[in-house]
């Protein structure tokens, strides 16, 4: 059944192969980025009716509320929320910029909290919906250089389980994934030595891939999964065994 | 809006619309009751009756930074305040 999606971050990596994989399979997306990329334009005009994309600042609070208020006016309702959007600003803690610490809080995990209490009124209203919370594995097992990443990512595991218990009662599910190291853009500023360090970790013998986590969030969406709420999937290869 | 008994008229009809939609009966409501003892609004219920609220009214003065409200009446003048402000 079509359902009407919210996801932040949708114009690049994972939240773009996640944007495309929904609208494949019948979904009405909208989504959000601080940017247009060549994938949003494409999309717009390949999808015009049922993907919407519009330019915001993952920290202006006001402009999510917007963004999600308009959402639910053009769909008539909001079924799922992915909270996908995030930064990973990577160095020793001792040597953090707190700008970037702040920037972080900010679209990791702040904005993450007001799209969950923007898209939870309206479900509540509804009397339904399904939220998943991208996070990470280094929110589980911590990564050297990534202290404020974990700190944020580790705050979404605590936000999932809490929405969880929360909203369980008024048929909302809260779900979260947890991939490892994805070839992503993101994953680009790794080190050769890094990334070597991962795979050589990492049962399955390679990175993550985009289409390898995809499939998760498909499960949650579905029917299938209706029993869970309040759980964190781990999709890293077997790298945290 | 100026009319008071229609601005409690439409208040009452989303907590009463809230109660229903769980199951429950409507009642007839008081200044005095209070929204979780009298009333019987558990904590989800208020936020679905603000989302209510913001789409009868056109307002939510708890995004305006409003603290929570005991009383059917305070929850009354709260909007009233509201309203009044948006409208000045």
């Amino acid at each position: 059944m079509s359902q009407s999606i919210i996801i932040s971050g949708g114009s690049r990596g994972l939240g773009q192969a996640v944007v495309q994989t929904l609208l494949d399979d019948g979904h009405r997306v909208a989504t959000f980025s601080r940017s247009r990329t060549p994938f949003v334009d494409e999309t717009a005009a390949a999808y015009e009716d049922r993907f919407w994309y519009q330019q915001v600042d993952a920290t202006d609070s006001q402009a999510l509320y917007e963004f999600v208020r308009d959402t639910n006016q053009r769909w008539g309702q909001v079924d799922a929320l992915i909270n996908n959007a995030a930064v990973a600003i990577d160095g020793v803690l001792a040597l953090a910029n707190e700008d970037d610490l702040d920037q972080m809080l900010a679209i990791n995990l702040k904005a993450a909290l007001i799209l969950g209490k923007e898209c939870s009124r309206i479900m509540l209203a509804q009397g339904h919906g399904n939220i998943i919370n991208i996070t990470s594995i280094i929110a589980l097992r911590g990564f050297s250089g990534l202290v404020g990443y974990a700190a944020t990512k580790a705050g979404m595991v605590g936000m999932t389980q809490s929405m969880a218990r929360e909203l369980g009662g008024r048929n909302i599910r809260v779900n979260a994934i947890a991939p490892g190291y994805l070839e992503t853009d993101m994953s680009e500023a790794l080190s050769e030595h890094q990334r070597s360090q991962i795979i050589r970790r990492t049962p399955l013998g390679r990175l993550g891939k985009s289409e390898d986590v995809v499939p998760w969030v498909q499960f949650l969406l579905s029917p299938e999964s209706r029993f869970a709420t309040g759980q964190v999937i781990t999709v890293d290869g077997g790298a945290s065994v | 809006m100026n009319d008071s008994s229609e601005l409690e008229q439409k208040i009452g009809d989303v907590i009463n619309r809230v109660l229903a939609d769980s199951g429950r009966s409507p009642k007839p409501l008081a200044a005095a009751d209070t929204l979780t003892g009298d009333v019987g609004l558990d904590s989800l219920d208020l936020a679905v009756m603000v989302v209510g609220l913001e789409q009868a009214l056109g307002v939510d003065p708890f995004r305006q930074g409003a603290r929570a409200v005991q009383t059917f009446g305070e929850l009354v003048e709260l909007y009233r305040n509201t309203l009044n402000g948006s409208s000045s």
